[in-house]
């Protein structure tokens, strides 16, 4: 299959370990972390599922169709973990306003455990605040694992 | 002929620091160099807990057992300077941290170094409020302060005393942003700009969505 870039309306939705996700003194989650979105050492692209890739309707069935081929991906989905959900355009525009001016391509790049696998190339090694500003705004909604049954899903934000 | 059953000391992680005998001390100086002294032997490796060269061939569970025991012991030879209730629920918190039913395999136990600089940065700050607690995929601390008004203070916790921080404010109705690295013993100082207060009081606390 070809790839192609994902439209800048759709949206792309990340795994959060629950060590990734940001809490209060009691272990609420109240969203993620920018480390969330750090590349490791061995990375060279960040990534993702395009949500509407599994044209499921509605923005929700869609993340929600996404969670759910992230789950029967290789990753391992642990019970506290949580989804990021960020929209392409405004994570883009967050990237190219920082001042290194990271032009980020969000490819959608299949792979045989993830047929909606998106990768976003050009993702910093090496800016932090710039990670804690996606965590905050633009990448900064946030979806437990434990809530995602087959229709209902709470999003904190 | 009697059988006599030798069951390996496996003891239970979460028990491990919460019994201690300390006297505690008042001197503020003193009080801090006797803090940075101990954290520093304890910041050692030790045949017995070699945090920060653990075996490749150790499993996960081990690790991550042998890094919480590790934690709660350094925590322990601080103690006098935390207060007890304050103490067994940031215990409670590494436990939920470190849990191996949420835990990635692919990322390393935060470091013994690393939670040497949040216990020095924890003690220094001294906080009403604890931070919520996370981990980076290198194996650094990250606590966190959010208030209700969506102020953010975020603190990775490096190697030898440093704190990588980032903070969002919002004041007078303008959002404002400012980062930086900074010895742990200077952060108090750094942050004074920032009134951060309005993350370290208890009446600040935030509401979980």
């Amino acid at each position: 299959m070809p790839s192609k870039c994902v439209p800048d309306e759709h949206h792309v939705v990340r795994y959060v370990p629950w060590a990734r996700l940001r809490k209060d003194e009691h272990d609420n989650v109240l969203g993620v972390l920018g480390a969330a979105f750090k590349l490791r050492d061995a990375e060279t692209y960040l990534s993702a599922t395009w949500a509407e890739f599994f044209a499921a309707g509605s923005r929700q069935a869609c993340v929600i169709a996404a969670i759910k081929a992230i789950r029967t991906s290789q990753i391992v989905v642990r019970p506290r973990s949580g989804f990021a959900v960020g929209n392409v355009q405004r994570v883009k525009d967050t990237c190219l306003a920082d001042k290194q001016k990271h032009k980020i391509r969000v490819i959608h790049e299949p792979q045989t455990d993830n047929s909606g696998h998106a990768a976003l190339h050009g993702w910093p090694h090496d800016n932090d605040p710039l990670l804690e500003l996606l965590a905050e705004d633009a990448w900064s909604e946030t979806i437990l694992n434990k809530d995602v049954m087959v229709s209902a899903v709470t999003i904190t934000r | 002929m009697s059988t006599i059953q030798i069951l390996p000391p496996h003891h239970d992680a979460k028990q491990i620091g919460h019994f201690l005998v300390s006297t505690p001390t008042g001197g503020v100086g003193p009080a801090s160099e006797l803090i940075k002294e101990r954290l520093k032997a304890l910041g050692e490796p030790t045949p017995t807990f070699a945090a920060t060269h653990r075996h490749k061939s150790q499993g996960l569970d081990e690790q991550l057992y042998d890094a919480l025991a590790t934690f709660k012991i350094t925590t322990a030879a601080v103690a006098m300077h935390l207060d007890r209730d304050w103490r067994s629920k940031l215990f409670e918190q590494l436990d939920s941290l470190l849990a191996l039913e949420d835990w990635e395999a692919a990322d390393p136990p935060p470091s013994i170094e690393s939670f040497s600089t949040l216990l020095r940065m924890l003690t220094s700050l001294r906080p009403e409020r604890r931070p919520g607690l996370g981990a980076t995929e290198d194996g650094n601390f990250i606590a966190s302060w959010t208030t209700t008004k969506d102020d953010r203070l975020t603190i990775e916790c490096l190697t030898g005393d440093i704190a990588r921080w980032h903070l969002a404010v919002t004041i007078d109705d303008e959002r404002e942003r400012a980062a930086g690295i900074t010895p742990v013993h200077r952060l108090a100082e750094v942050l004074q700009p920032y009134a951060p207060k309005r993350w370290f009081r208890d009446a600040e606390q935030v509401r979980a969505g």
